[in-house]
């Protein structure tokens, strides 16, 4: 659809104000504007409706926010939460900040976009002006000429009584497509089909976990994984797991300076005493001497488990006088250094749980008679 | 859009009764000629001071960052010195480009374009030490939370540091959209006077077809409202949450709730006296001197006063709050700032800051050019070492006496800064080359406003 248009140049923007004003008062259709800078109160004059491009500002900001927030919270929350420093998984107050950048850039960059996208500008774009130096020092209105003759004379005589400096005349052919835009056009389809290519084929093709990811820009060396009773490649002595030197004592744990003889064991009576038991330890005490200590001692620890009954000498009943006067130390360390036919336990049981194993046995005693 | 308030400037806002074409053919000129002497030496300087930077940090990336002085106690020192420093440097443009904007102070158009562009380089300068104080900046985009093979293995929202990268981030994205938006009109006026050829292709690439439709100014001029009404709270929360980097942690001299103003008042106030210093010399080298007028200089150097004051008053309150608290650890950390070993740092900060800014209360001083620059250059120094001061004092006497240590900066620490000065001037010299300095469009705007007002013509 083509159509005519009569252009006034204009060379000041008061000039095109009063002009854009008589115009509409006249009732002629004003197809645009072209200024160097924004005019103050051209729109109005132009009665161009507020613009809706801060809804887009609004949404998009109020979308930013809701979707980071959301985020933070399914990070934190659901997907792995993480304890830091205590704090509570959904820290809500700690998310504000992020939510709010990321509300801003939402909101900026829509707003921007959105205008680039209503106001057709993109990169490389071209339009020939109807009037030059409209983006120097020149104030273009364009008016379409309706109907008759009559109407140019009209506006002729419009744009003169505000000082035009020239008034010339155009014919709009509607808008047409060159042939580098539809190659740019071409161009941008194919460019998309590729991108949904590849997204598919990424999420088509199967990925073999035995394959290692690619590392790249590698951050550590790599160690060699050995089996720990496998022959030791750098020692070469002895297996991976190497023997501890000697005198070396484990983290937490504090050296005892008995010997496995009956004399240390009454030395270890007089020395050691028993921490202090709450129910909790004493559960646990019953547990671990149901675990270790019943397949000889029994249940009730009068020496008849099941080792017992399949002919392994039986052990002296610990409810015996002679276990009764023992003090908690000397059966400490039978616990952990043995004795007769009792292997040392030390290895098996720390010191913490020995002392519960006493804990119970001394409960037995006091439960049962002889 | 609601009618502007009217503020006026007693005086003309540019000198010299310029035409429309005028002021496009004055803006455009330093681009048309070609760079003279001046400009390829101040190029030549910055590029080699570039060049330094770059070598080491190259040096630190393939040493690891051993070869800084930083130990086991000062831990941050000289580049969260550095990006503090740059960070704040940009805020002043976003203060002139957003909230000038919208408190309608017209006189912004003049120094905003470069204002804006000071802000982009000076948030690239910042960027570049944190990045190279992860330790590995090729895997610094850690810092970002993206779907990984490790679980996926989420990062710390509750960290200020995740907020740093957040906040500089959208800064630097924001402020790039914001400056960008301002440019169309301005490259659009550049494409139609420039002869068909290279040049002109690509600045009609960037130019977006603009043609100065009403339409589109309808629109875009909304847009830009927007735009400065996001960017007012996105600078102040920019800087807020550089504070609270150091804020919430339990250390004495950074465990305050005043840092946050006292941030930001002290990003704007050295990023004013940065705008200071480059429009001085811009305006000299470029002939710019009708359009950023000493009127505008003075402006800048009442705003510079009202920081100074602002920080002065920020560093007076830590005192206070310090003895006021009655907790020990947090008066030794004030009294060990201004009389413990790096009490030349502080007492260089107090000077720089609050004392010689004082000079501006006069209008003779603010009136002589090269007394307003030298000012500008000392508030530089003087914001310089307010960041080494709270970061490096407060740790190197933490609680822990045992673990009391100094700092002393290595050379490649000193050459990073230098290589940080020299990407900035860089970047500033190319931008004068290549894109006009002052917004056209936006002061032909406010020339016409400005007439209507003066000749007292009712709209």
């Amino acid at each position: 659809m083509s159509r005519s248009l009569v252009v006034g140049s204009f060379e000041n923007g008061e000039d095109i104000l009063s002009a854009a004003r008589a115009a509409r008062v006249a009732g002629l259709t004003i197809v645009d504007t072209y200024t160097p800078y924004a005019v103050h109160g051209l729109d109005t004059a132009m009665g161009l409706a507020p613009s809706r491009l801060s809804w887009v500002c609004l949404v998009a900001g109020l979308t930013g926010a809701i979707l980071k927030l959301w985020f933070e919270w399914w990070t934190a929350v659901v997907d792995w939460p993480v304890n830091v420093g205590g704090k509570p998984d959904n820290s809500l107050p700690a998310f504000v900040p992020i939510t709010f950048e990321v509300m801003v850039l939402f909101a900026g960059l829509a707003t921007v976009g959105a205008l680039f996208a209503v106001a057709r500008l993109w990169p490389g774009r071209r339009r020939p002006a109807l009037v030059p130096r409209t983006t120097d020092d020149r104030f273009a209105l364009v008016i379409e000429q309706t109907s008759a003759e009559e109407t140019t004379a009209r506006v002729r005589a419009l744009f003169e009584e505000h000082r035009a400096v020239a008034v010339t005349e155009h014919v709009d052919e509607g808008r047409t497509c060159g042939r580098g835009q539809t190659a740019m056009k071409a161009l941008n389809v194919v460019l998309a089909l590729a991108l949904l290519a590849a997204i598919g084929a990424n999420a088509a093709l199967d990925r073999d976990p035995a394959v290692p990811a690619r590392d790249y820009l590698p951050e550590m060396a790599y160690s060699l994984a050995a089996e720990s009773y496998a022959a030791d490649p750098a020692f070469g002595s002895g297996g991976v797991l190497q023997v501890p030197p000697d005198g070396t004592i484990a983290r937490g744990a504090s050296p005892l300076h008995y010997l496995a003889t009956p004399a240390d064991a009454l030395r270890a009576g007089l020395e050691l005493s028993a921490p202090p038991i709450d129910q909790q330890a004493l559960r646990r005490g019953a547990t671990l001497f149901q675990t270790f200590c019943a397949i000889c001692h029994g249940d009730t620890g009068v020496g008849n488990g099941p080792v017992v009954a399949r002919g392994f000498p039986p052990p002296v009943s610990l409810l015996a006088p002679h276990a009764r006067d023992m003090k908690d130390g000397q059966i400490f360390h039978v616990l952990t250094y043995g004795q007769l036919n009792m292997p040392p336990y030390a290895s098996q049981i720390d010191a913490v749980d020995r002392w519960r194993i006493v804990a119970y046995v001394r409960q037995l005693q006091g439960s049962q008679q002889p | 859009m609601a009618e502007a308030m009217p503020t006026r400037m007693r005086l003309p806002l540019i000198d010299g009764d310029k035409s429309l074409a005028q002021v496009t053919r004055d803006v455009c000129a330093p681009l048309d000629r070609r760079a003279g002497f001046p400009w390829w030496a101040a190029f030549l300087l910055s590029f080699s001071a570039l060049g330094v930077g770059l070598v080491a940090i190259g040096y630190q990336m393939v040493t690891g960052v051993g070869v800084w002085g930083e130990n086991n106690s000062v831990g941050w020192a000289f580049d969260i010195t550095n990006f503090v420093f740059w960070i704040g440097i940009g805020h002043a443009g976003t203060l002139i480009s957003a909230i000038l904007f919208l408190l309608r102070q017209r006189w912004r158009t003049s120094v905003n374009r470069a204002a804006e562009a000071m802000t982009l380089f000076a948030v690239m300068c910042a960027g570049i030490f944190p990045i190279i104080h992860v330790g590995r900046p090729w895997v610094a985009y850690w810092l970002l939370p993206y779907p990984n093979f490790r679980g996926s293995l989420w990062i710390n929202f509750r960290s200020p540091l995740a907020w740093d990268a957040f906040a500089i981030s959208t800064y630097f994205v924001i402020s790039a959209t914001f400056w960008y938006v301002g440019l169309i009109p301005d490259l659009a006026t550049i494409r139609d006077r420039l002869a068909p050829g290279l040049r002109q292709r690509i600045v009609s690439f960037f130019s977006l077809g603009w043609d100065g439709s009403g339409r589109t100014w309808h629109r875009y001029e909304l847009v830009y409202l927007l735009l400065a009404g996001l960017g007012t709270p996105l600078v102040l929360s920019v800087h807020t949450i550089v504070s609270w980097d150091f804020a919430t942690s339990v250390l004495p001299g950074w465990h305050a709730t005043i840092f946050p103003p006292y941030f930001v008042a002290g990003a704007i106030f050295s990023g004013m006296a940065m705008v200071l210093t480059l429009m001085i010399i811009s305006r000299a080298v470029l002939d710019l001197r009708d359009y950023i007028t000493s009127r505008h200089i003075d402006v800048m150097c009442k705003l510079v006063i009202a920081t100074s004051g602002m920080v002065g008053l920020a560093y007076i309150t830590e005192f206070f709050t310090a003895a006021y608290s009655g907790n020990t650890y947090e008066q030794f950390a004030f009294l060990n700032r201004a009389f413990g070993p790096f009490a030349w740092a502080y007492w260089t900060m107090v000077s720089c800051n609050v004392l010689i800014p004082q000079v501006l209360w006069f209008r003779a001083v603010r009136r002589r050019v090269s007394a307003v620059l030298v000012v500008a250059l000392l508030v530089n120094v003087g914001m310089w070492f307010e960041r080494f001061v709270i970061i490096v004092t407060s740790l190197h006497r933490g609680f822990l006496p045992a673990s009391w240590t100094g700092y002393a900066p290595t050379i490649v620490e000193v050459a990073t800064l230098v290589g940080s000065f020299g990407l900035f001037f860089t970047a500033f010299l190319l931008f004068c080359r290549f894109i006009p300095v002052i917004a056209m469009a936006e002061v032909k705007g406010a020339m016409a406003a400005d007439r209507h007002e003066r000749s007292g013509v009712s709209a």
